[in-house]
């Protein structure tokens, strides 16, 4: 008998399916990547990875520069670095990461998930762990950070930004100001020296021409004309452009400005910069205003004062053993007053701001002199999210465990049951 | 479908566009509360005020020999070094270096040689020293006194709260003075320091006091 030809294998790819099939295809297989609980597992075993190197590095680099290289939404690849190399160890930023993990737990823990009421625990703690996702996201993009440095006796009642820049305009009034109009930050964060800005104050005699703005720059003394990063000479002042520092709370920014009133009259530009010990004072009407760049400063619904700072340092060394704050709030509307104590990792929260306990310092930085605290004033409207997501975890954890509880108890008493009519059987 | 995902990607390519460059008007309407931070400042500072605090940051030695700045102390700087201005903490400054990023001065306070040493030691977080370590410290002279030379590297955090220079050296000597502590601390990029690591310890020996 002739053997029948072989049947022709066409490999998967070679079959000629319709267009639509293959998107159709390829859809379910990304849906099932991003839903698989596989990479559920590689994603949390790389937070834990991110997370153990990222504590280990800030040791060394400081909190804000390890943060921003591990954490931030710009940090796509990182290089682990400890104990002076870098490490050949290429890791995704954390930020990526936790975007995937939700989109891992929206299509694996809540839309492919098998549901009823025998998962609702399950499903409760997946919606805990996305509603803790979505919290770090909220955090990461809406949060403000400030310090306060006060004094014992000193007072205040705003926090000034760490990093962000601000065009600051004052009315003032026997050389106090009176009020104060300041650009949003926002505008500044990505501007460049070729973005212009023209801001306009509904209240004010002129309008303020912004241009050259550098994120990092210092005033130099001579002509600049030729120089690369330098600006143009006003009074035989230039702005030079100058690298941005790893640590960028430690950047001044500058810029060229320029008064236009209202009439049209455009006065002569000059430059401002963050490290200015004055601002630029301009007469427009018979009114007195001061113009500045500096990092903003945003107002507290309530008065810090500093009551009481003690502090240790290790035994014949000048470094810090502890050091804690005992803060007295007060509201300005009823002048009601409250006492708290703030240590290095007991924070103060109160109305949507967290004081932490960030360092000291002492006056002229000599340990012999008057010692200041500074604490580190987060605004997080996600403030509370971890622990209400935790809470929701632990009921559907809980919920969970009761009914696998209560099914594995139904279980045995079934099959109790059944040993005991079997054994009464067998008597008989 | 395809038509749907050539849909998304025009809309995600539209919103990306729609999002690049920077405003260029802007109206601010409300002013914001006056707070303690908010000081005066000094009104009608003249440009050298504003960027200087009243005293002109030298750049070059020429506009550094315009502007004579006074000193109880005298020395000899090597070549290419700018004087700056004296400050109740810097009795003699000096920058220097390509970029004039290093930074020479004498100080003179009260306190412990080892104590400021460690102090030091802790800006660079490097472990502190005991007293065997510092009296094995090399010496040079200061005041005509023995002194001790003191060197780190890494990452220096005495520059203000939470400020750091990823890798930076010092170069110092600890001696005394007058009954005081005094110090001559040299700053900057490594290659800097140790370029002119002589002329540094030659420079710490000229100081002394003006007639």
């Amino acid at each position: 008998m002739e053997k029948p030809p072989p049947p022709t294998h066409h490999p998967r790819h070679e079959v000629d399916a319709p267009e639509p099939m293959k998107v159709k295809g390829a859809l379910s297989a990304l849906f099932a990547l991003l839903s698989s609980f596989g990479l559920a597992s590689v994603l949390l075993l790389l937070l834990t990875v991110l997370t153990l190197f990222g504590t280990l590095e800030q040791k060394e680099f400081g909190l804000f520069v390890t943060a921003k290289k591990y954490f931030s939404s710009e940090a796509f690849i990182v290089f682990p670095e400890l104990y002076g190399r870098k490490w050949p160890l290429p890791l995704p930023g954390a930020f990526w990461v936790s975007a995937l993990l939700f989109v891992n737990m929206v299509c694996g823990g809540l839309v492919r998930a098998r549901k009823g009421w025998k998962k609702v625990g399950v499903l409760i703690s997946h919606f805990g762990i996305l509603m803790m996702l979505f919290g770090g996201a909220i955090t990461h993009f809406a949060s403000t950070r400030g310090a306060v440095k006060l004094f014992p006796g000193e007072e205040s009642d705003a926090t000034i930004s760490f990093t962000d820049y601000t065009v600051e305009v004052a009315e003032l009034a026997d050389g106090q100001p009176e009020k104060i109009y300041s650009l949003p930050s926002d505008l500044f964060k990505s501007r460049g020296p070729n973005d212009p800005l023209t801001a306009e104050f509904s209240e004010l005699p002129f309008d303020l021409e912004i241009q050259g703005w550098q994120h990092n720059a210092v005033v130099q003394q001579g002509e600049g004309e030729g120089r690369p990063g330098a600006g143009p000479s006003i009074n035989g002042f230039y702005l030079q452009a100058i690298d941005r520092n790893e640590e960028i709370e430690r950047d001044f920014a500058g810029a060229y400005l320029r008064v236009v009133t209202n009439d049209g009259e455009k006065r002569q530009p000059f430059i401002s910069t963050g490290r200015d010990a004055a601002p630029k004072t301009v007469k427009v009407d018979d009114r007195t205003f001061s113009v500045r760049i500096r990092k903003e400063i945003r107002p507290l619904p309530f008065m810090v004062k500093l009551e009481d700072f003690d502090y240790a340092y290790h035994a014949g060394t000048l470094r810090p053993k502890f050091f804690k704050s005992v803060v007295k709030r007060t509201h300005p509307e009823d002048g009601t007053t409250e006492l708290a104590t703030i240590r290095m990792n007991r924070p103060m929260r109160y109305d949507g701001y967290t004081f932490f306990q960030a360092s000291f310092g002492h006056l002229d930085e000599d340990p012999q002199k008057e010692a200041f605290s500074i604490f580190e004033v987060v605004n997080d409207p996600a403030d509370a999210w971890p622990a209400i997501s935790l809470v929701v975890v632990t009921i559907g954890l809980g919920i969970h465990f009761v009914m696998m509880l209560e099914r594995y108890l139904r279980t045995a008493s079934r099959r109790l049951e059944k040993e005991k009519s079997a054994k009464k059987e067998a008597t008989v | 479908m395809h038509l749907f995902f050539q849909t998304s990607i025009l809309a995600v390519a539209a919103l990306q566009l729609s999002s690049c460059g920077e405003e260029s008007d802007y109206t601010q309407s409300d002013p914001r509360r006056v707070t303690t931070l908010d000081g005066g400042g000094k009104v009608d500072a003249t440009d050298e005020q504003r960027f200087f605090g009243g005293e002109v940051k030298a750049t070059t030695p020429e506009i550094a020999a315009q502007q004579p700045i006074e000193s109880d102390f005298t020395s000899e700087a090597p070549d290419g070094w700018i004087k700056q201005p004296t400050t109740q903490f810097r009795l003699l400054n000096y920058s220097f270096g390509p970029d004039g990023e290093a930074e020479a001065y004498l100080s003179l306070v009260q306190g412990q040689p080892l104590d400021n040493i460690n102090r030091w030691m802790n800006q660079f977080d490097a472990p502190e020293i005991t007293v065997g370590d510092m009296n094995g410290l090399p010496e040079v002279r200061l005041f005509g006194n023995r002194a001790k030379v003191v060197e780190a590297r890494g990452a220096y955090k005495g520059m203000g709260r939470g400020a750091v220079k990823a890798d930076w050296a010092l170069l110092g000597v600890v001696g005394v003075y007058s009954g005081q502590l005094a110090t001559v601390k040299v700053l900057g990029p490594p290659d800097v320091l140790s370029a002119q690591r002589a002329e540094i310890l030659q420079w710490a020996s000229s100081i002394a006091a003006a007639e």
